[in-house]
């Protein structure tokens, strides 16, 4: 169950983010990857996008500050499993409006990643 | 069985209108229950917590109601969990009468009508196909997720009312009337004991047990628009807003038409619905090539763009559109699709021949990158240029590629020319390797009149072109159709 969190749900917004622009720069772009995880990669970007876009512009400079609880070594199922539990750590409602739908985006593809992992 | 019609086909349907099938049901309540956790306000738990043994009735009954070979008791060790929580909730009085939750009485009400529909058609001891056992096993799985979300639902507002009232209870020394902190905290543990078992139900099932749930056929022309849709919308959008989250969105996206595109073309290979030999001998090496110079290319890109990518939205939403019918194909429930399921699910030759119009279009498109890369007017913020220009470039001996001040403010700035030219670069490997793909795909007949390998447009031509494009699909991202 949840537990009360420091860090504010703007923040953890923020880190979703970072987090999923991580794994959509997953793995390293160079040489032949995994076909399915280049997919989930173009899908965390995908849902990355669409999360940012309920951000207003002024915070894109404080995400470049955003520091990520990821390990170099996780793979791109790891990195979205770790947003998808960013995205539990406050309800829907304390998000930026419009977080809900965005956060069954995000369920669905920790769901794709579950399945080719 | 998660096929199965509802309406007019099934005996005694209570909503003639109704044309879901027991599928259609599940992946409803599935919803429903998802939806939970986007609200859970304390004020919200007395109506979760009178819902909740409802719903687990619900999908007891359902449980039951399909023909099962493996007798799997954890279905039934829930049921009698919230048996017991019922009777507890009866002899304390909490939550006490009152309404339910809307959300899980739809979620009672979808279970209760695929119910109706398979008790009407089958008994539940009758002997199962393997294809029957499989979407049965399916439909077993999705039901156990439903009831494991919903758990975290009501959960997640127990847990936060129980501990509103705790608070109360030190503040004051006391509660309401039909207020309960001890109440509350109990039936926390006990949903979350359900929910430990709907857990480790689905743990090595979900979700790739659903592989065996039956899928109707993918709608044969999706592709092919998703193709000319993705093709016209990014040229559309790098001519109006040619910045550099879009250049990237869209070399990531191409790459997936690549990488994806190409294990529909080599499974079609593997099956003899095109010529296997050409594709081995030429086609196949062609895209690894173009894999590698779209990587190259968005390697770069992805240090200049940094993590705010701010796409435009019908770029955004066509590409997932190409994302989602892409996988459509090569992606089964479970996971991973084989060519023989691929070939159940879409024409092959059909679907390939798509591809490769796509993957076409790439020569053209890749002129239009570099056309935007070595734009001067380009910007892109200060630190990811800067990290691009120390990554890949030498630094110059005289000064910084760019400003401390920009770089401190994370300002947009142009990109220097040096790495203007490396970008150039890299988007000339592309179209190399696009129009090695053209030649080396010409097996499969696309027709060359709508290649755009003839008299080739520069990215700043496509701006005065007019285009028309269809409009854009509803869905966004996944297979959800």
């Amino acid at each position: 169950m949840n537990e009360l969190n420091a860090v504010d749900p703007t923040t953890t917004w923020m880190q979703i983010v970072a987090i999923l622009t991580a794994a959509a720069d997953r793995p390293p772009t160079r040489g032949a990857v995994e076909p399915d995880l280049h997919s989930l990669a173009l899908g965390a970007q995908i849902v990355a996008s669409r999360a940012l876009a309920l951000l207003p512009v002024d915070t894109d400079g404080d995400l470049e500050d955003v520091v990520l609880d990821v390990g170099a070594s996780s793979t791109v199922i790891d990195v979205i499993r770790a947003a998808g539990r960013a995205a539990r750590r406050h309800p829907a409602e304390a998000f930026p409006a419009g977080a809900a739908a965005v956060i069954a985006e995000l369920e669905d593809l920790v769901a794709e990643a579950e399945a080719v992992s | 069985m998660t096929a199965m019609p509802g309406s007019s086909h099934a005996a005694g349907s209570p909503e003639p209108d109704d044309e879901r099938t027991v599928g259609d049901l599940l992946l409803d309540a599935d919803t429903a229950a998802r939806e939970l956790l986007w609200d859970a306000p304390p004020d919200t738990a007395k109506a979760k917590a009178r819902s909740w043994g409802e719903v687990v009735e619900a999908a007891a009954d359902l449980w039951s109601s399909f023909p099962d070979r493996t007798g799997n008791p954890s279905m039934e060790r829930i049921h009698k969990l919230t048996l017991g929580m019922h009777r507890t909730q009866q002899r304390t009085g909490w939550p006490g009468a009152g309404e339910g939750d809307p959300r899980l009485e739809r979620v009672v009400e979808n279970l209760s009508r695929a119910t109706e529909m398979i008790s009407a058609r089958r008994h539940p001891t009758a002997p199962l196909s393997e294809p029957g056992h499989l979407d049965s096993e399916a439909a077993r799985i999705r039901l156990m997720h439903v009831v494991y979300v919903a758990s975290h639902g009501v959960g997640q507002a127990l847990w936060q009312y129980s501990r509103d009232m705790r608070r109360v209870l030190d503040a004051k020394q006391r509660l309401n009337p039909g207020q309960s902190a001890d109440q509350s905290h109990n039936l926390l543990v006990r949903v979350g004991t359900a929910e430990q078992l709907a857990a480790s139900y689905l743990q090595g099932r979900w979700p790739a047990g659903l592989t065996g749930q039956h899928r109707d056929p993918v709608e044969p022309d999706r592709l092919e628009q998703a193709v000319a849709r993705w093709d016209v919308q990014a040229r559309r959008t790098l001519a109006a807003s040619p910045t550099a989250a879009n250049v990237l969105f869209t070399v990531k996206v191409e790459r997936d038409l690549t990488v994806t595109g190409g294990r529909i073309v080599a499974a079609a290979a593997q099956l003899g619905a095109v010529d296997a030999d050409q594709h081995a001998q030429r086609l196949q090496p062609a895209l690894g090539s173009l894999d590698e110079a779209w990587a190259r290319l968005g390697g770069d890109i992805e240090q200049i763009a940094g993590r705010a990518r701010r796409v435009d939205p019908d770029l955004l939403r066509s590409g997932a559109e190409l994302r989602a019918s892409l996988r459509e194909i090569t992606a089964d429930l479970g996971g991973h699709a084989g060519p023989t399921t691929m070939a159940e699910r879409a024409d092959l030759r059909a679907a390939s021949l798509e591809v490769q119009r796509g993957l076409v279009a790439a020569v053209d498109l890749g002129y239009v990158l570099r056309d935007v890369v070595t734009d001067p007017e380009l910007t892109a913020p200060a630190r990811g240029v800067q990290d691009a220009c120390t990554l890949l470039l030498v630094q110059p001996d005289d000064a910084a590629w760019v400003d401390a001040g920009d770089v401190y403010a994370n300002r947009p700035v142009a990109l220097p020319e040096v790495l203007r030219e490396s970008l150039a670069e890299r988007s000339d490997e592309v179209v190399a390797a696009a129009v090695r793909v053209d030649s080396a795909g010409t097996f499969l007949g696309v027709d060359r009149a709508i290649s755009p390998a003839g008299p080739l447009l520069n990215g700043r031509a496509h701006e005065e072109r007019a285009v028309s494009v269809p409009p854009v699909p509803g869905p966004g991202y996944g297979c959800k159709r």
